[in-house]
């Protein structure tokens, strides 16, 4: 009993050491910002929310520039009267000059930092991330805005999904490179999802502008969700909402060097420019579809191989079917690599019609 | 004479006039008589004690028939008079009166005694009893029971109300008590066995068992248990349960108290044992394990879903109730990372202007509602009423208003206290709302790390914890399947024929589940 008494009273002594971070003493970044200085320095803005007594939320920006990562915050803590904590990070900017410089450095200090939650978006701005961050953007505070903006659209349209986790996973992965969306400031109270960026190792080569998303998603992501149209003979136009969509690798047992991605695609008409919609019609709409979405995933990946990037993980696919796989040699196959898609699409429903 | 002071009587107007009614002239001149002769008679050192009373009465009477001088004594506040004018004094005037042996054959009162041991005039008065001797037998005394019952009627149940199902309560007289629970239970194997416990108290107990069914070595550890409390006045069960539990340094209870008749019936046909306490309208159950603490009797008179429902909700309630607020202490002091981004503009605001921190301000807000229920319990009914205004309004409202607490915790506090009243057993809400102290206190040192410390010594505790020898916490630790079935869910009658197992008693079924399942529609 005594010793029992002993512990209890050392654990109450030990309770000191324990750092308190009373939620309305911290100032909480909710997104933050890097950039590229000139003179081979960083600037990093970190936004935070001001929380007024009417309820209504205020952003305050901070900007500091630094070596190092790290200095930027405490930098910009000397700012602000309240610290600035990392523990409700969302959203994390990158500037274009940045990201074409390479974001190693960056990923470096997100895997140290345990506060950081994994389900961080990480994003590439057309322009500064500083600007981008310095709008006003909704009324719930511009950093739960940039993150809401980009939960639905992976939640609900053809971003593909990405986040700190899934991004230090391809990043470490070989034969994966990685891609983040993109951001585009159109004014100051205005934000959009612009494409997507893709990687060469940590450095941003290519861009997928935002109509063809849907098709980029159908490569890379499991569940395609989104939005697309086929054009048909004359002025007919249908419009397709995917809601489901799997992708498949297969190697050719002949040709170790054909590989066949095999793409199917559930989904429904929601909009149809013409006056009936058959049986045969439906049909016809799926043939145009899956021939559209062949084209236009093989040009993706031809432009892929061309630019020698690998965002659809087809190295480490190999890797995976193949022992004692060689990444030499494979640098030098992917150019070379006879990809063939095949799309099978199956409309459901054509909505319900009076 | 027999007493110090035998003139008291009810009139008392100084005359000594005999207030007995039916006593005739001749009785009371030798009753004058009689006080002429002080000191002749050796009872004197009998009743010293007693006598020092003032209720303690003597009168002294000839019978009619035989002219035989008899005296009768007993406590005025303790015996019915209406029993004595009646039943004794009419039966013991006009009869064949010659010796004390007499006494049942003319008296019409069942429980008469006789005995030649002057030590026990004085308990048997005490014990309502009115002691009759004789000039011709000085050794031998004649004891009549004549006791008063007072108490009041049966009325429904205060604590453990129901909507629906019987509606009686138990009083504080064990013998209606125990009328109570043997009408509902009218079998040979109910056996109740009584003691008499507490030096001065001299309370009666009596426990309950259905031979055949209950553990033996559980009756044998109550009886035992029973047999060796030490204790001077033993006033009502609650005594009971804190001298006799396996542990009496738990917060725990760790025998049910029930007010109720038909909770006690259907737990001894389960196999469990009661306990009445003369004087206490709680009788006690044992063994129990915790689930126990959080089954309404009226589970049992709804349909098994219903009841399943409701016993899910209160134990969520209750899980709720005692952690609502070292979780939001935790989380506001330590863990903001976990707050969704949605949640953190709604509690930053409404913390804006509290200048405590969320530990202190937790604790003024609980001591509040822990104050408003201990003064709503202490005053009397009528004002208490307007206590739940001055609570409820007043203090929660102003304190918010006044910057002092932050009306997120209000309302958090506020459902907790709420959450808490859905506890059935009045002692286990005790133990409720006393443990959440404990663990705003560990969250405030530690955080989540805190809480979970907090409640590894509770399940530990729990654990270690056993009512009459068996597991406390029994259908999940150790786990037994059928006895989760009347756990938090409730499963249907013909799914529970099994005892609980935990009580090892010498039936394990019920009944037949073979004979149960058959079904003898009449149009088959």
């Amino acid at each position: 009993m005594k010793r029992l008494f002993l512990c209890v009273f050392l654990l109450f002594l030990m309770s000191g050491c324990v750092e308190k971070k009373i939620i309305d003493d911290i100032s909480i970044i909710l997104a933050v910002g890097f950039d590229q200085s000139d003179d081979k320095q960083m600037i990093g803005t970190f936004l935070t929310d001001n929380f007024m007594a009417d309820k209504s939320i205020t952003n305050q920006v901070f900007t500091s520039k630094a070596s190092l990562r790290r200095d930027l915050v405490i930098k910009a803590n000397r700012q602000v009267s309240q610290p600035l904590v990392t523990g409700g990070l969302g959203v994390t900017v990158i500037g274009e000059e940045l990201g074409k410089r390479g974001i190693e450095d960056i990923l470096d200090v997100y895997q140290r930092d345990v506060s950081i939650g994994a389900r961080n978006f990480f994003v590439v701005s057309e322009g500064s991330a500083q600007k981008t961050l310095q709008g006003q953007y909704g009324t719930e505070g511009s950093g739960t805005y940039l993150y809401n903006l980009l939960n639905n659209h992976i939640k609900m349209k053809d971003l593909p999904e990405t986040n700190l986790h899934l991004l230090l996973h391809d990043y470490y992965q070989k034969g994966k490179d990685i891609y983040l969306p993109r951001l585009k400031q159109i004014s100051n109270n205005q934000v959009e999802i612009s494409g997507v960026s893709l990687f060469k190792k940590d450095k941003v080569v290519d861009v997928i502008p935002s109509e063809k998303m849907f098709f980029f998603r159908l490569l890379v992501d499991k569940h395609g969700k989104g939005n697309f149209s086929v054009p048909k003979k004359r002025n007919e136009r249908a419009s397709i909402r995917g809601f489901h969509s799997k992708h498949e690798f297969k190697i050719s047992k002949k040709n170790p060097s054909e590989v066949t991605v095999q793409i199917n695609i559930k989904g429904a008409i929601q909009e149809y420019t013409s006056k009936k919609l058959g049986q045969k019609v439906v049909k016809e709409i799926q043939k145009d579809l899956e021939k559209k979405v062949e084209s236009e995933c093989l040009k993706l990946v031809k432009n892929f191989q061309k630019k020698d990037i690998d965002p659809m993980g087809l190295g480490a696919f190999y890797k995976s079917r193949n022992r004692g796989f060689d990444f030499k040699k494979w640098e030098g196959d992917y150019k070379n690599l006879n990809v063939k898609i095949v799309c099978h699409v199956l409309i459901e429903e054509t909505g319900i019609s009076r | 004479m027999l007493l110090k002071n035998p003139t008291h009587n009810l009139s008392n107007n100084g005359n000594h006039k005999n207030n007995v009614r039916n006593d005739g002239d001749e009785s009371m001149k030798s009753w004058f008589q009689n006080k002429r002769a002080q000191g002749d008679t050796k009872q004197e050192n009998w009743i010293q004690t007693l006598a020092k009373s003032e209720d303690l009465k003597q009168t002294f009477y000839n019978n009619q028939k035989t002219n035989i001088r008899f005296s009768l004594t007993f406590l005025t506040t303790l015996v019915d008079e209406k029993i004595i004018e009646q039943s004794i004094l009419t039966s013991l005037l006009d009869n064949d009166f010659h010796s004390i042996d007499d006494l049942k054959r003319i008296v019409p009162i069942g429980d008469i005694q006789t005995c030649n041991d002057p030590s026990k005039i004085e308990e048997n008065l005490c014990n309502g009893y009115v002691l009759v001797t004789i000039e011709t037998e000085e050794q031998y005394f004649g004891f009549i029971a004549a006791k008063k019952e007072i108490g009041r009627g049966i009325t429904s149940p205060e604590v453990e109300i129901s909507v629906i199902g019987p509606k009686e309560a138990f009083v504080e007289s064990i013998a209606t008590n125990l009328n109570l629970i043997r009408r509902r239970l009218p079998v040979k194997e109910l056996i109740i066995e009584e003691f008499t416990i507490g030096s001065l108290s001299k309370t009666k107990i009596a426990f309950l068992h259905m031979e055949g069914i209950t553990n033996q070595e559980n009756v044998n550890t109550v009886r035992q248990r029973l047999k060796d409390v030490e204790f001077d006045a033993v006033t009502d069960s609650s005594y009971i349960v804190q001298i006799i539990s396996d542990n009496s340094n738990s917060p725990f209870p760790q025998l049910l108290d029930t007010e109720r008749p038909d909770r006690v019936a259907a737990v001894l046909a389960e196999g469990m044992i009661a306990i009445c306490v003369d004087g206490s309208p709680q009788v006690l159950l044992t063994p129990t394990t915790l689930v126990d603490f959080f089954s309404s009797f009226e589970d049992y008179y709804l349909n098994w879903i219903i009841a399943s429902f409701f016993r899910l909700l209160r134990v969520s309630a209750v899980t709720f109730s005692i952690m609502v607020t070292p979780l939001y202490v935790a989380v506001l002091t330590y863990h903001y990372e976990i707050i969704p981004h949605d949640l953190l503009s709604t509690l930053i605001t409404s913390r804006r202007i509290v200048p405590l921190p969320p530990v202190l301000e937790a604790i003024i807000l609980e001591l509040t509602i822990e104050l408003l229920r201990e003064a709503g319990a202490r005053l009397p009914t009528k004002v208490g009423q307007t206590i739940g205004i001055v609570g409820g309004i007043v203090i929660g409202t102003a304190s918010v208003e006044a910057g002092l607490t932050s009306n997120v915790l209000l309302i958090l506090v506020a459902l907790a206290a709420l959450a808490s009243f859905t506890t059935p057993i009045y002692k286990m809400s005790n133990t409720i709302r006393l443990l959440r102290f404990p663990f705003l206190f560990f969250a405030y040192l530690w955080g989540l790390v805190g809480i979970v410390f907090c409640l590894c010594i509770l399940l530990t505790h729990l654990i270690r914890l056993t009512s009459l020898g068996r597991p406390f916490l029994e259908p999940f630790y150790p786990t037994r399947w059928t006895d989760l079935q009347d756990s938090l869910i409730r499963f249907p009658f013909k799914e529970r024929a099994m005892r609980p197992q935990y009580l090892r008693t010498e039936k394990p079924y019920r009944y037949s589940k073979k004979k149960a399942s058959i079904k003898k529609d009449i149009d088959e």
